[in-house]
């Protein structure tokens, strides 16, 4: 029998991290199913923890406190707005969420968490967020401003110098073009590598990645900084996953970040700025 | 009048002539056709068959093992073969409501056309759909489009967002929807904050908030709407990229068959739901396996998605003489060859009608138009459906099922619950196909007899009854077509041909069986045991042909297997358990003689036939009716003899006569009336006080005028008293009268021949009672002279002594009692 160190790659083991974690955003809003099993694949291939944490938005309950409080409901339907129903539907979709985590995490082996804070949608979540983690967001699920998301991954990858995977817009495509994400089958991973050492690291954690989910690599090299010029190019390549530095000068604009993950039709994987190549090679 | 002579030994067995065969072995004669001699059911077949008009069906009734199936099918098939092919008929998806499958009718052998094509569309769909899909046109429009969608949606939200953040005012996710929330420096204000607020502007920021709510739900209302158009623009995109692959294909496929409609018309629904479901195409594993466990049998089995285009052909005529189609060649005009000529051995409802399977499913009984079978009716539709009349009447439902189709002319296929309206299940409602059928059914005559008298639709539905022959005329010509017969039979089974001597066994057999040395019998199936058996023993002694001692071999076998109910009887009666004289004389009691048959046996028994007389009221007593042993044409029978006693004696005076008669020992049923003769001399020998000779056994029915009339059976009730007496011993003096009649019946046992070759044995024919008088009374029967009177000692002049005795009795005893009252 071969032990699983055995095939590592000693230069791979230097930073290895003793516990990192995949933290997962499961909001007020329904998470989606797809969104937390690509995650727990993730987490499988870079041997870390599933993390889910459901913020409770405490703006809801200073709303839900006002005299006049109300809501309109996704039918159009204006109702009053009430504490207690919002407190028993967050408990019945933190239930839902932490299911789905715990399915997810047993069909994926991995260990798993899963916690509810209140406070501040995404921000409360990366409280939770340490350095080498990898931050799962979703971009399309919810009316973040695309200043909250790209402030968001700022603070994740500068500040706490964790990973952010931005999955659900995108993921899905229309009409007959469905492409699931999955880094455990063929795919094709792409790195962009924007000629600089942070976009060379980038592609050389990506390498490690793909050999490790037996996925094919494409290092797309260009010094294009239009997000649109980038987009087209990722289309071309249909990737399953894109890997990019978070830093890249495609970011400068806040709003780039969404934009980017809409426009990759899969999974992006923006890489913290300080992390090192920390992936292990395993029999697939 | 002269007494009768006993027959000679040549009108005992008509000997066939072997020497017209002109052939050494059988192998040399021609096959027959199995409708030698039945020139007068052939006539009706063949009108029956060119008539085409509602209702002209066919019953071929006659015996069974008759052949007549085997001789109708090969007579049909020589017609069918010269009809072109009729249509074949495939089911297909009905895309707008499956539940409803379409039939397709075509040209024979063009539904597999169909078939393969719409498989090799779908095959190649499979390849160019995906690759039309990825590519970047494709991508651009629809990202295109999604980017319209979320600019109209997003524009919407946002526009009203800033609209709020503009009076200070945010927008939240709630789990149920949006909710707008007053700020207070970038954050929610909290409800103190609120409460501090001066009333006018806490009742501002309400009203904003109501607005803006107002704002969002019509936004709401109008998101259905721009997620339709979408939906839509994605659509007609799918239907441009895709009808250029997908039309391509179809009017390939939709040209050959021009000229037909229906055709064309399921191929444009199946390009507009291959265009609309173009998603299909691209799914992964996973997408397959969820689709495919909703979608129900259209998944079943291996992943199949693509199920719902297959063509599921029930008939396909492409079989034998189906020529490919030819440049020109339309569907409408394509012709096969040869109409269908279906024999269904196992007529079942499901099996004539065709039937509709599931497949279990979750546990649910599911099913789609691929699961839709045919039915015998489908396969002999434009052709021929050979059916055991017998069996369809067996089977639940299959009669009915048989009358519905025939007089809706169309095939509705449905289960048995559904036609019994027994379950109320949603199923399919396949489109019902028309029917264009000769039907033939093959039944004995009692049945058809049966169906025509109880039956009300059978008359019209099965106009034409081809009545079968069961015997044909015996002479040198049936001798040759019956040796026709016999060869097709072992050119058929493979068994070894026969000698001429070995063919004339076989058609004296046959004259045996028919009971009439004229007749040969058409019920070959005994006739084949007989050959079978015969080419056993040939084989035994490693025969290369049959020779006439097998088939006297398979003769005697048969008897001896057989024979074990006879030998029973036999020693009965020779132990004196069951009492028959066959020497002397006895007053009042005559040998009567009858046949037991009991499976496969067959063979004659004497009975003791005794009658008592005294002064009566002219009645005759049967025994055997008053215990309700006597069937009605028994009792008959001695009514006869009751109107004949009256009206041949003493008609001046009332017949004051009481007499019983009797079967001694006989402890079963009775019928018939072959021993009216033997209970009448039983009566005259009572009446006259003269004995009867016990030598003699007498079969025959008589009439109110006293003839003789021919009686069943005839060989074997002769050769069952033969065998009593040659087990006691001949005497010279025993013998048999029969009717005359009857003598044409004659085949008699070889031994039974032999005996009377030798003087041993004797067979009268009579044709009226005084001649049977005379004989087995040895004394003259009389008949009435010039002045009406019987001649003074004959038997007629006792007889009628005594019954004048009998009334002037009568009449004093009731002069007494007159007196004494």
């Amino acid at each position: 029998m071969v032990n699983e160190t055995d095939k590592q790659n000693p230069g791979d083991l230097a930073d290895l991290p003793v516990d990192h974690k995949i933290l997962v955003e499961a909001d007020t809003l329904t998470p989606e199913p797809q969104a937390i099993q690509f995650a727990a694949r993730m987490a499988g291939a870079l041997q870390a923890r599933l993390a889910g944490c459901f913020v409770e938005n405490q703006a809801l309950m200073d709303l839900a406190a006002l005299p006049f409080a109300s809501e309109v409901s996704f039918g159009g339907t204006v109702k009053p707005f009430q504490r207690e129903r919002l407190e028993r539907e967050w408990a019945a979709q933190a239930k839902q969420a932490e299911t789905v985590f715990a399915a997810a995490a047993a069909a994926a082996g991995l260990a798993w968490s899963f916690e509810v804070r209140r406070g501040k949608p995404i921000f409360s979540m990366l409280e939770a967020a340490a350095r080498e983690d990898v931050v799962v967001l979703n971009p399309g699920a919810r009316l973040t401003p695309a200043g909250d998301l790209a402030r968001a991954v700022r603070a994740a990858t500068g500040e706490i110098h964790a990973d952010v995977l931005l999955t659900g817009r995108g993921m899905r495509g229309e009409g007959g073009t469905r492409r699931t994400p999955d880094v455990t089958a063929r795919g094709t991973l792409v790195a962009l590598d924007d000629m600089t050492s942070r976009g060379e690291a980038c592609c050389a954690v990506a390498q490690s990645l793909a050999e490790r989910a037996g996925m094919n690599f494409i290092p797309l090299r260009t010094s294009a900084s239009s997000l649109s010029d980038v987009a087209d190019l990722l289309r071309q390549l249909a990737p399953s996953l894109v890997i990019v530095d978070a830093n890249a000068a495609i970011f400068a604009q806040d709003d780039n970040v969404a934009r980017l993950s809409t426009a990759a039709g899969c999974p992006v994987y923006l890489l913290g700025s300080e992390r090192k190549l920390t992936l292990v090679s395993v029999t697939p | 009048m002269s007494k009768p002579e006993p027959l000679s030994p040549d009108l005992l067995y008509s000997h066939c002539d072997i020497s017209q065969f002109e052939f050494d072995t059988t192998a040399d004669m021609p096959d027959a056709l199995g409708l030698t001699g039945q020139e007068r059911a052939l006539e009706a077949i063949e009108f029956g068959v060119a008539m085409t008009r509602t209702g002209y069906n066919i019953f071929a009734l006659g015996p069974s093992g008759a052949g007549k199936r085997e001789a109708v099918s090969r007579f049909l098939e020589k017609i069918a073969s010269s009809k072109p092919a009729p249509n074949d008929w495939a089911y297909v998806n009905n895309f707008a409501s499956p539940n409803k499958p379409i039939v397709l009718r075509m040209g024979a052998g063009r539904a597999g056309l169909l078939s393969t094509g719409v498989n090799a569309l779908v095959d190649d769909l499979k390849g160019a759909i995906p690759a039309i899909l990825e590519s970047e046109e494709y991508k651009k429009r629809l990202m295109s489009i999604d980017a319209e969608y979320s600019q109209h949606q997003g524009q919407a939200f946002e526009t009203l967002r800033l609209r709020a953040e503009a009076k200070n005012i945010t927008l939240l996710s709630t789990p149920s929807g949006f909710a707008f929330a007053p700020l207070r420096e970038g954050e929610v204000m909290k409800p103190d904050e609120f409460n501090k607020m001066p009333e006018e502007e806490r009742e501002r920021i309400k009203n904003i908030i109501g607005e803006l709510e107002q704002e969002l739900a019509r936004i709401f209302q109008h998101v259905p709407g721009w997620e339709k158009d979408r939906r839509e623009q994605v659509r007609e995109l799918n239907r441009e990229v895709s009808e250029n692959a997908v039309g391509r294909s179809i009017r390939d496929l939709a040209g050959l068959f021009e000229g037909n409609e229906p055709v064309r018309t399921w191929l444009d629904t199946l390009e507009a739901d291959l265009v609309e479901n173009i998603g299909l195409f691209t799914l992964d594993g996973e997408e397959e396996a969820a689709l495919q466990a909703q979608s129900g049998p259209l998944g079943m089995g291996s992943v199949d998605l693509f199920r719902r285009y297959q063509v599921n052909v029930i008939v396909d005529n492409r079989a034998g003489q189906t020529r490919e189609p030819e440049n020109g060649n339309t569907d409408s005009d394509f012709i096969g060859g040869g109409a269908p000529v279906i024999i269904e051995e196992h007529p079942t409802f499901t099996n004539l009608i065709g039937r509709i399977e599931h497949v279990s499913q979750m546990g649910a009984l599911l099913t789609d138009f691929g699961l839709i079978k045919a039915g015998a009716l489908h396969r002999a539709n434009g052709g021929y459906l050979l059916l055991d009349a017998n069996r369809v009447l067996r089977e639940p439902l299959a009669w009915d099922a048989l009358k519905r189709a025939l007089r809706t002319k169309r095939i509705a296929l449905e289960t048995p619950g559904d036609y019994l309206s027994l379950v109320s299940t949603v199923s399919l409602e396949p489109d019902t196909i028309p029917l264009d059928v000769k039907v033939i059914l093959f039944g004995d005559r009692m049945l058809y007899y049966l169906l025509a008298d109880a039956d009300p639709e059978f008359g019209d539905l099965f106009k034409v009854a081809a009545d079968f022959d069961d015997q044909i005329d015996r002479d040198n010509e049936s001798d040759l077509l019956y040796a026709g017969l016999v060869a097709t039979i072992c050119r058929k089974e493979d068994l070894l041909h026969l000698t001429p001597a070995a063919l004339g066994r076989v058609i004296e057999e046959s004259a045996r069986y028919a009971e009439d040395a004229e007749k040969l019998t058409l019920e070959m199936e005994p006739m084949a045991d007989l050959i079978r058996e015969a080419d056993l023993y040939a084989r035994q002694d490693a025969a290369s042909t049959i020779d006439a001692s097998h088939v006297q071999k398979a003769v005697d076998a048969r008897l001896s297997r057989n024979d074990r109910l006879r030998e029973r009887s036999l020693e009965t009666i020779t132990r004196d358990i069951i009492m028959i004289d066959t020497e002397g004389e006895v007053v009042g009691q005559v040998n009567g003689l009858s046949v037991l048959s009991l499976g496969q046996a067959s063979f004659g028994r004497p009975s003791r036939i005794s009658a008592r007389v005294r002064m009566g009221g002219g009645h005759l007593v049967d025994i055997e009716r008053e215990v309700d042993l006597g069937g009605p044409l028994h009792s008959k029978g001695v009514m006869i003899l009751s109107g004949f006693l009256s009206a041949h004696f003493a008609t001046s005076i009332p017949l004051s006569l009481s007499a019983s008669l009797v079967f001694e020992q006989s402890y079963g049923g009775i019928d018939g009336d072959s021993a009216s003769a033997a209970e009448l001399i039983a009566l005259l020998s009572s009446l006259s006080k003269l004995p009867v000779a016990q030598h003699f056994a007498i079969t025959g029915s008589i009439n109110q005028f006293g003839q003789v009339q021919a009686i069943g059976g005839v060989n074997d009730k002769i050769e069952g008293f033969f065998d009593i007496c040659a087990r006691r011993g001949l005497t010279g003096d025993q013998g048999v009268l029969i009717p005359h009649a009857n003598v044409k019946h004659l085949m008699l046992r070889r031994d039974v021949v032999d005996a009377v070759e030798r003087g041993m044995f004797d067979i009268f024919s009579v044709e009226t009672i005084e001649e049977a008088v005379e004989l087995m009374m040895g004394r003259e029967a009389g008949y009435r002279n010039e002045r009406g009177v019987f001649p003074d000692g004959s038997v007629f002049e006792r007889v009628e002594v005594q019954l004048t005795k009998f009334a002037q009795t009568q009449r004093a005893f009731n002069a007494g009692d007159r007196e004494k009252r």
